[in-house]
């Protein structure tokens, strides 16, 4: 029997979707787009006010201030994740908490927890960047490609 | 549900790229009097001539909104503030006031630039200039400090 004969899916399957449809619960994404911009927005005003501090009571230029203002937010997830507050917050959010520096610190942050009763080697330190990691290694293969296609430009004076 | 959306989303967009008929008026009116800067007066231990009449250059750029200034003998500091929706053009503008700046003060080291940081402590030292008879050694220490910060890289 040839593929192309066969239904893409079983008949019983079908029937389990459109049931399945029917009672699902419909998502409210407009609720959900407010509520991530509201959150992911706050949150991006609190590194925005790190950041001015930094500026006007140290020796950071607007360039050299954005280091210490991830660290600080990355620290305050850090204790956010830690008190359990973060995950509540998500829930809430969604996206705006997982988009922002915030939403990594928090991936990083809750799998070392998760796994600390696993030890600190196979635990901690092998689950640490499970989630986390992807995200480090598409990052810096972009900038890479991007720093490439710069250098290529640069190198042919179109900018 | 999601058609709404959708077209919730379209209308955000639409209005925040939108630019309104009084706005293109409002900048293409954006005289030299709405720009804040104030004169040093000349009579503090360096001359701040230079830095003064570089503040009324920089001032009819109609995409700065506020500029400060301050000048060594050999020196020439500048910092400036541009308008929301010209940040784009943050390095083309920074490039053409430098231009014209070096071609009004040929004799002069030119540093400008657009930096919340640059703009405080000038803003600082000019009303240090203004209150306070600074010593010359000092005056110098400090815009050497903040030429410094300005050529830092992360």
């Amino acid at each position: 029997m040839s593929m192309k004969s066969k239904p893409p899916f079983p008949p019983t399957s079908t029937s389990y979707k459109q049931t399945e449809q029917a009672h699902e619960t419909p998502r409210p994404i407009l609720l959900n787009c407010i509520k991530a911009f509201l959150i992911g927005g706050t949150i991006c005003v609190i590194g925005q006010c790190i950041s001015l501090f930094y500026i006007s009571f140290f020796d950071f230029t607007e360039e050299t201030a954005g280091n210490p203002t991830i660290a600080t937010l990355i620290f305050i997830t850090m204790l956010v994740t830690g008190f359990g507050m973060y995950d509540k917050l998500g829930q809430f959010s969604g996206a705006g908490t997982a988009v922002p520096v915030t939403g990594f610190g928090n991936a990083v942050i809750s799998s070392a927890i998760e796994h600390r009763t696993e030890g600190f080697i196979l635990g901690v330190g092998a689950n640490m960047f499970k989630l986390a990691g992807p995200v480090i290694v598409y990052g810096v293969f972009s900038a890479f490609l991007i720093a490439l296609i710069k250098t290529v430009l640069q190198l042919l004076g179109v900018i | 549900m999601r058609y709404h959306a959708g077209v919730f989303m379209i209308l955000l967009l639409l209005m925040g790229c939108g630019k309104s008929q009084d706005h293109l008026e409002q900048q293409m009116h954006h005289t030299e009097e709405q720009i804040k800067f104030s004169t040093v007066k000349n009579e503090t231990t360096i001359d701040q001539y230079e830095s003064n009449q570089a503040k009324e250059i920089v001032a009819t750029f109609h995409e700065t909104t506020e500029v400060f200034a301050a000048n060594t003998k050999d020196w020439l500091m500048l910092a400036f503030n541009v308008t929301h929706m010209n940040r784009f053009q943050l390095k083309n503008i920074e490039k053409n006031v430098k231009k014209r700046l070096t071609e009004e003060f040929p004799h002069m080291k030119i540093e400008v630039s657009t930096d919340e940081k640059m703009r405080l402590e000038l803003k600082k030292l000019e009303e240090d200039l203004h209150t306070n008879n600074l010593p010359q050694q000092t005056v110098e220490k400090r815009i050497k400090q903040i030429i410094s910060l300005s050529r830092e890289e992360t």
